[in-house]
């Protein structure tokens, strides 16, 4: 008696159901749902592909990306080896110079994205997955739980940065790990041995800031009647954090991800310029940067220039698709 | 799409000439981009608002209603734009005007007031200069606009307007906030104002206020109003005339008791026919549905609007946009077949139930007390109770009486305090849901209000049903599966509806989900909490006649709160009157409404404004429910009683007096007593119905 469509977000060819015989109804509105989703999520793409932000974003990104992957076919010098004129200025055969052992700056910054395009993914999302369990069981429960994870968790964010790497590479040290899998798996990544200490170093450092995160967008969903209906069929709170509430907020932990990866490529290059993060003879910015900004004063800048605009190009490449993902989600 | 106005209103005709009106809407078109693509939201709006004239848009949610007053102070959101015709404020076209110009006009033209007055005011900066600031736009100086704002607190009727000025927005409550954002908006002497929603987030006694203050305010200001409103009481009380607005279009215009008495387009009849008027109840049939739901914001509509909703559709309405027939004394309609309008039919009788009963659930001394801060907050306080097998439990109150605590209680969502007890067909209830058998939980199931945040909107709606069937009834898989779909079938959900997430379902469909889940287990026992009050006329009607139909066939238990009588008095076969967490009063729906009352009941009554236009007595409660952490000695309603008795109400708690079989009072003034009162008070609201408008002086109540 009162048939009502199922609304439909964003399309314009409403299929009219009042008009169609019943079978061929169940079929257009399953295809028309299905449709439906298909071009709300194409619509959000199209809108996220229309940002400039997204896409500048993303190119610089995937540049990066390129780097990473095949530092070893397309740079023009060897990054490691070819030892030529020690720092001589950007120019000529050698585009941003050489630094002070002849070794090709560009060369140099484009293999130097690969640690960095490793290790702030990583370590991102160990410290979403770990914040999020964290956040979950501290919005979920609040009282008492709350209040105990809450303090632990200020207790970390109090912790310096620097001190944390510092300590964590002096007790884990960069001797090769003992443990075989471990080994493959640098060894395939290649990767230093400092590096699993960065990853490390830097989930736990962000993992913290990630709960708080979860923990507030957790409160705000486990007060709604859905949670409460829950808990009248008498579901366990265990269900409730991860079958419930968890699929509900996914949205902000994506973009909390992005925003923790932007920020854990700025904490990898602190890490190695202070010495306590990726060892030499990595290529790594920050380590560049380290090795040569006492150059500066004598007029030798470009092997400092080029791999802090690298960092600041990669941070804000990830900050803005970050921005962009929120921006669309909130529509 | 040209709209034929017809200019040859009465009231304005004399004037026409010569002043022009305060606001024209000339063929309005506005469009909202969504994801990248404009989409038409207003498709060729017009009417006209007279200087003093009150002017009623109603209309279902989503009809463009608020967009057209949005547009009428061109305040649209980022996305909105005017894609076509004019807006014309006392003559001036906004839709041209520079942003300077605009911010002008604004400043000294038209006004607005929001649904909700906590937000419309800066909660970190005090009320004085927040009312100041409204004056010094226009030009004042600080001390001019400080005596300015003084006056203007007055002027809506507060009566200590400086304590109110030294306050923080949340030290007031929401009837004295919305009073000062009135008085703000009318700092100008706007020509235009426009109110939204304004009494929407207010219980219907401050709500009577309220609208008594506006109506006040139209005799001594030549304002015209746009009033928007969802509750057609409230229209029909307030203004003159009154356009019925669907999918962007008016579809009919005209005298307010005209359009509520006599409609003359299918969609305002189905509107209408979806309310439970002039006292219907459940037994007498059901109610008007609309089927079909509004058509997409963007949707390519050729024909007439209504066309595929509408009983009387040809194919001529299809393809043939329906022309604006005038029906004189400034009434129109835009319909192809208006001769065919009485051949609308009325809807059956509905679904009979019985409600004698055995007793299901009886609550003896059932007490809440929260601790907030330190101080114990007595929500409910020794409440008895006894719901009998298929029968409906109204609970009525204003906000803060202690209906939602007590549906809670009963669910064991907060336990009650020790002491009191549940039973269940003879069985002890645990307080806490927790400690309860899986049987008890299968026995009570709750329906929310708002059915966007009762359903987990990342899973779909088979996932929803099955989890509960399963938990609730310990069901397999399969038997789970088959039990979904006849739950589903039980409740109209086509079996296409089950793949879908909530998002991509209606309102009214959601909350058909909500209690499908609900009923998944046989309960004995469902609390519907405001089940309708988030969802318009029309979906409420189909949702009110299923929750009768289910109840007819599987005997189950309602406890239904709800805040709008003519709802209660429809579905409920016994109603209790809840006020401080006490029941004032309980007895049969008939019994309830038809008195004596308790005096709080009464003034709910009062407060009520009726869409039949119906002369309503005026009782009206001074300020808001008082805190429950200190409740006022003796009855606790003695403080707002317009009959109480000083030296007895403020010292002794008044005795339960039983009316008549079933029907209690919970008052010192003796039934007979009430029932002369109240008759008289009736006989002298017929006598004097617009004048006695509140003169009275609104004390500043703290919350």
């Amino acid at each position: 008696m009162d048939e009502e469509l199922v609304s439909t977000p964003g399309s314009d060819q409403v299929v009219d159901l009042s008009r169609s015989g019943p079978v061929t109804m169940q079929m257009t509105v399953l295809q028309q749902a299905a449709v439906e989703r298909k071009q709300a999520r194409r619509e959000r793409w199209q809108l996220l592909r229309r940002r400039p932000g997204f896409l500048i974003g993303a190119g610089i990104s995937l540049f990066w990306v390129v780097c990473a992957v095949l530092y070893d076919r397309i740079t023009p010098f060897d990054p490691f080896d070819d030892l030529s004129t020690p720092l001589a200025r950007p120019g000529g055969e050698h585009w941003f110079g050489t630094d002070q052992i002849g070794r090709d700056v560009l060369s140099r910054v484009m293999a130097g994205s690969r640690d960095v395009l490793v290790i702030a993914p990583i370590s991102a999302v160990i410290s979403v997955v770990t914040g999020t369990l964290l956040g979950l069981v501290m919005g979920y429960y609040r009282g008492l739980v709350d209040d105990v994870l809450s303090r632990i968790v200020e207790a970390f964010l109090a912790l310096p940065v620097v001190l944390v790497g510092l300590l964590a590479l002096v007790t884990f040290g960069s001797s090769e790990p003992e443990n075989g899998f471990l080994r493959w798996t640098l060894k395939i990544l290649t990767l230093g041995a400092s590096e699993p200490v960065v990853v490390i170093v830097v989930a736990v450092l962000f993992t913290p800031i990630v709960a708080r995160t979860v923990r507030a967008a957790v409160m705000a969903e486990r007060d709604l009647d859905y949670v409460t209906s829950a808990r009248l069929r008498g579901e366990t709170n265990l269900f409730i954090m991860t079958r419930e509430i968890l699929p509900n907020i996914v949205g902000p932990i994506v973009v909390e991800l992005t925003v923790r990866i932007g920020y854990a490529i700025f904490t990898v290059a602190t890490l190695s310029f202070l010495g306590v993060g990726v060892q030499p003879p990595s290529p790594d910015w920050g380590l560049i940067i380290s090795d040569h900004y006492s150059l500066m004063n004598g007029g030798i800048w470009w092997p400092t220039l080029f791999p802090a605009l690298a960092i600041a190009s990669l941070v804000i490449a990830v900050n803005l698709i970050a921005d962009s993902i929120q921006a669309v989600n909130d529509r | 799409m040209t709209d034929t106005h017809s200019p040859d209103e009465p009231r304005r005709s004399t004037v026409a000439t010569e002043v022009p009106p305060a606001l024209a809407v000339e063929d309005l078109e506005v469009a909202y981009v969504v994801r990248g693509i404009p989409r038409q939201v207003l498709r060729g709006v017009s009417f006209h608002v007279a200087p003093g004239e009150a002017y009623g848009l109603v209309g279902e949610s989503g009809c463009g209603k608020s967009t057209t007053a949005y547009s009428a102070l061109r305040y649209l959101p980022r996305n909105g734009r005017i894609t076509g015709g004019r807006v014309l404020v006392d003559g001036s076209d906004i839709t041209s005007m520079s942003d300077a110009e605009l911010r002008e006009f604004r400043a000294s033209k038209a006004s607005m007031v929001y649904q909700d007055p906590g937000s419309a005011l800066n909660p970190t900066i005090k009320v004085g200069p927040q009312v100041v600031e409204a004056f010094r736009i226009l030009g004042q100086s600080k001390t001019e606009a400080q005596t300015s704002a003084l006056h203007a607190l007055q002027r809506v009727r507060i009566a200590d307007p400086a304590r109110v000025l030294g306050r923080y927005p949340h030290q007031l409550s929401g009837g004295m906030l919305q009073r000062v954002v009135i008085a703000m908006a009318l700092a100008c002497n706007p020509r235009l104002l426009v109110l939204d929603e304004p009494t929407t987030g207010l219980d219907a006694t401050v709500e009577a206020e309220v609208l008594d203050l506006v109506r006040a305010l139209r005799t001594d200001t030549d304002s015209a109003i746009l009033l928007i409103a969802h509750n057609l009481g409230v229209i029909r009380s307030m203004c003159d005339r009154v356009g019925v607005m669907y999918a962007g279009t008016v579809v009919e215009e005209g005298d307010a008791s005209q359009i509520f008495d006599r409609p003359q387009h299918p969609y305002t009849v189905g509107l209408l026919r979806a309310l439970p008027r002039r006292g219907l109840r459940k037994t007498e049939r059901s109610l008007a549905t609309i089927p079909g739901a509004l058509p997409q914001i963007g949707a390519d509509l050729p024909g007439c609007v209504f066309v595929d909703r509408c009983e009387l559709a040809t194919h001529e309405c299809r393809t043939v946009p329906p022309p604006v027939v005038d029906l004189g004394d400034g009434r129109s309609s835009r319909c192809h077949h208006i001769d065919r309008i009485p051949e609308i039919r009325e809807p059956e009788a509905g679904a009979v139930v019985a409600s004698e009963g055995e007793t299901v659930l009886q609550i003896a001394g059932v007490s809440k007390t929260f601790r907030q801060s330190g101080h114990d907050v007595p929500a409910l306080v020794g409440v008895d109770l006894s719901l009998a097998d298929g029968e409906t439990l109204g609970l009525v109150g204003e906000s803060g009486s202690g209906k939602s605590t007590l549906a809670k209680a009963i669910l064991g969502i907060h336990a009650p305090d020790a002491g009191g007890e549940l039973t269940l067909d003879q069985r002890q209830l645990a307080t806490k849901i927790s400690k309860r058998s899986s049987d008890d939980k299968r026995a009570m199931q709750i329906v929310f209000q708002n059915p966007d945040s009762a359903l987990n909107s990342a899973w779909t709606v088979r996932k929803i049903l099955r989890r509960s069937v399963q938990k609730l009834t310990g069901l397999n898989q399969q038997a789970a599966d088959d039990r979904v779909a006849v739950l589903a079938d039980h409740l109209r959900l086509s079996p296409r509806h089950l793949d879908l997430k909530p998002s991509q379902l209606s309102g009214g469909l959601k909350q058909r989900v909500a209690i499908a889940r609900a009923f998944a287990g046989d309960p004995r026992i469902v609390v519907c909490d405001e089940p309708t009050s988030a969802l318009d006329v029309s979906v409420q009607a189909a949702i009110l006649n299923l929750l009768a139909e289910l109840q007819a066939e599987q005997r189950t238990s309602y406890v239904f709160i709800s805040h709008d009588l003519g709802v209660v008095r429809y579905l409920a076969d016994r109603i209790a009157v809840m006020y401080l967490g006490r029941i004032m009063e309980i007895g049969a729906t008939d019994d309830v409404f038809a008195g004596p009352h308790h005096p709080y009941t009464e003034a709910l009554l009062s407060a009520v404004p009726s869409v039949d236009g119906e002369p309503s007595t005026r009782i009206r409660l001074d300020g808001e429910i008082p805190s429950p952490a200190n409740p006022p000695s003796g009855c606790v309603f003695h403080p707002r009683c317009p009959r109480f008795i000083e030296g007895t109400c403020d010292r002794e708690e008044p005795p339960m007096v039983e009316v008549s079989l079933g029907h209690v009072i919970r008052c010192h003034i003796p039934p007979d007593e009430l029932r002369v009162l109240q008759a008289r008070t009736a006989a002298a609201a017929d006598a004097t119905e617009v004048d006695a408008v509140a003169d009275s002086v609104v004390s500043d109540e703290p919350r």
